[in-house]
């Protein structure tokens, strides 16, 4: 039996007092305004609240939405994998500068991340000329977008990989390549399936924030309707036009996303976790 | 021969891990690599199996009579079993031993009926038939060992490279394993080299010695002659528990093992020191006794069989005799 003993239990009234406090501000600070989402977007009835969705510029920003995910987060599963395998399986010289570097957009405001990529590629920025010159439109259009995205979202993967595969070592792989295993094979039949769980979750996440971002992609996307705003944004422009339920019809499909995504890291997690105890 | 190595070196920033290793091994023998931690053996393995590389331009390793030194793992067919295993944890027994064949291009891959037998016939020669559908997590440390050995074996490799193979088990299953890989080397004839810091494994279970130190090789030779006959200093007190002695009115130090000096009464006049009896463990068949010599007060170990020591009636706090039941040896000790 898992029953702590009577000399490390806290008193009744402690126990009580913690938790109430815990499940109290749950409830005050996550619950209600979820539901208050909801609740909102549904005022005017189910067929408003489709109607909402389903707009031309809703429907337009949950494309562009779903493009950005679409292309930044395959990019940066592809780039934590790269870097946490360069990090956790070599050693170099600046290998500290670059763990460093990984978690630099958490560190700095998704503003300035937005802005960083204004003053390379803007009108008036380093590369904007040129840019110009050549007719191709990065700011206030998809790429900068992605390329603000990609920036914000870079640590999820390699932050969940890194650890895992310091941990792990290159034994496998070093036996993998001992029998006779190509680069290639010991990565498709060794690592990856090492580390798979712990990538998924590290994708969901990055998705989660990709879809969700709104500061970076604020500045670089130019806010033009029907055209460069995403879900977020979208919601921020319905919302300052006093479309209240619309604005939060549109926030409910955002929250239900971080819902789902909580679901599966919960999944993952139970997963990575019977595995972790088969072994 | 089986691995020619020529002045292998290999430095790791300032750290000279391999200082110049020269070593030849024989077709089918069992090759120890005995040394302290840090002596570069383990290195020195990793070399031969192309997962490590010497210096540029420092070293040929020639296996069969191929020259091998720029080739990697890949392409060099040695079968290397990590201390840890290395277990591929997510395939099972059988997915474990079969990969090696597995991963070979469509050419050369035998059909999957030729690699299911191969596989079985391996596992039933590690005996471990019977467990290729479980998962290395559900094995035991010794049973694990034998998985690697035999996904090593799949590859038919030229030589077999064993790192620390008992490093990660208990000292029974150690000893058991010992002799189980005795036999099997036997059965099997693949030239295999193992590492191992435990000299009685080494001297138990190899054909040849090397003794390493400090990246170099002291000594090469069959566990007997490295025993008795000892090159150099550093061998004499690596292998075995050793004295160091000065003989009365000479100034060099010399070895002396404990089984080769020989208890007297103290008035026989055959002695050649006197000592006094420190400490008395008896446990076992051999008796050892701690003495402190009353002349230069230094403090020896000596052997003796319980026999003896019973028909003798020596207790601790006795004077006794000792002489030197073998002429002294030629290396000269090193002053501590």
């Amino acid at each position: 039996m898992n029953t702590p003993s009577r000399s490390t239990q806290d008193p009744l009234w402690a126990r009580l007092i913690l938790i109430s406090l815990t499940v109290g501000f749950l409830v005050f600070f996550l619950f209600v305004p979820l539901a208050s989402v909801f609740a909102e977007a549904f005022r005017k009835g189910v067929a408003a609240y489709f109607a909402a969705l389903t707009e031309d510029n809703a429907r337009s920003a949950i494309r562009l939405t779903l493009s950005v995910a679409a292309i930044s987060v395959p990019l940066n599963a592809i780039f934590g994998v790269a870097a946490s395998w360069a990090i956790a399986k070599f050693s170099f010289k600046g290998k500290s500068l670059l763990l460093a570097l990984i978690d630099l957009p958490f560190a700095v405001s998704p503003v300035v991340s937005g802005l960083v990529y204004v003053l390379l590629f803007g009108a008036r920025g380093l590369f904007g000329p040129w840019l110009q010159e050549h007719n191709i439109q990065i700011i206030f259009a998809l790429p900068g977008m992605v390329l603000a995205t990609v920036f914000v979202t870079f640590p999820f993967v390699a932050r969940e990989l890194i650890p895992l595969m310091q941990a792990q070592g290159n034994d496998q792989e070093y036996a993998a390549l001992s029998l006779g295993a190509s680069g290639w094979q010991t990565f498709r039949r060794v690592t990856l399936p090492n580390i798979k769980w712990a990538l998924f979750y590290g994708v969901i996440l990055c998705n989660a924030r990709a879809m969700g971002e709104f500061g970076a992609v604020s500045v670089v996307s130019g806010h033009i309707r029907g055209e460069t705003n995403t879900l977020p944004l979208h919601v921020e422009v319905l919302y300052n036009e006093y479309n209240f339920s619309a604005a939060f019809a549109c926030a409910s499909v955002l929250s239900l996303l971080g819902l789902c995504t909580l679901a599966l890291k919960t999944f993952i997690e139970w997963r990575a976790g019977l595995r972790r105890r088969s072994h | 021969m089986s691995i020619r190595v020529q002045n292998l070196r290999r430095t790791f920033g300032t750290f000279r891990a391999l200082r110049g290793i020269t070593l030849e091994i024989g077709d089918h023998q069992l090759v120890a690599l005995l040394g302290p931690s840090g002596s570069g053996k383990t290195t020195f393995l990793r070399i031969l199996g192309g997962l490590d590389f010497p210096d540029p331009g420092n070293g040929r390793i020639l296996i069969h009579d191929e020259d091998v030194t720029e080739q990697p793992a890949a392409d060099r067919k040695t079968g290397f079993v990590f201390q840890h295993y290395a277990l591929f944890n997510h395939l099972s027994v059988f997915e474990n031993v079969a990969f090696g064949l597995e991963v070979r291009a469509k050419k050369v891959r035998p059909d999957k009926g030729a690699i299911r037998d191969r596989v079985l016939e391996l596992l039933k020669l590690v005996q471990l038939d019977g467990l290729e559908q479980r998962l290395p997590s559900e094995l035991s440390g010794g049973q694990r060992q034998r998985v690697a050995l035999a996904r090593a074996l799949a590859i038919d490799p030229k030589v077999l490279l064993l790192d620390e193979p008992f490093g990660a088990l208990d000292a029974k299953v150690r000893k058991d394993l010992r002799r189980w890989l005795r036999s099997f080397h036997q059965e099997i004839g693949v030239t295999t080299v193992f590492v191992t810091h435990d000299q009685q494994e080494a001297l138990e279970l190899a054909d040849v010695v090397v003794v390493m130190n400090q990246g170099q090789i002291e000594q090469v030779g069959p566990p007997q002659e490295v025993y008795d006959r000892p090159a150099t200093p550093f061998v004499y007190e690596f292998l075995g528990d050793v004295n160091k002695l000065r003989k009365p009115g000479r100034p060099d130090l010399f070895y002396v093992r404990p089984h080769e000096i020989q208890v007297l009464f103290a008035g026989d006049c055959t002695s050649e020191f006197h000592a006094r009896i420190e400490h008395l463990f008896a446990a076992g068949p051999v008796a050892r006794l701690t003495l402190r010599l009353l002349d230069s007060r230094q403090t020896i170990d000596a052997d003796m069989t319980r026999q003896q020591l019973e028909d003798m009636g020596l207790s601790e706090g006795d004077e006794v005799g000792l002489k030197l039941a073998v002429a002294p040896s030629h290396t000269p000790a090193r002053a501590s």
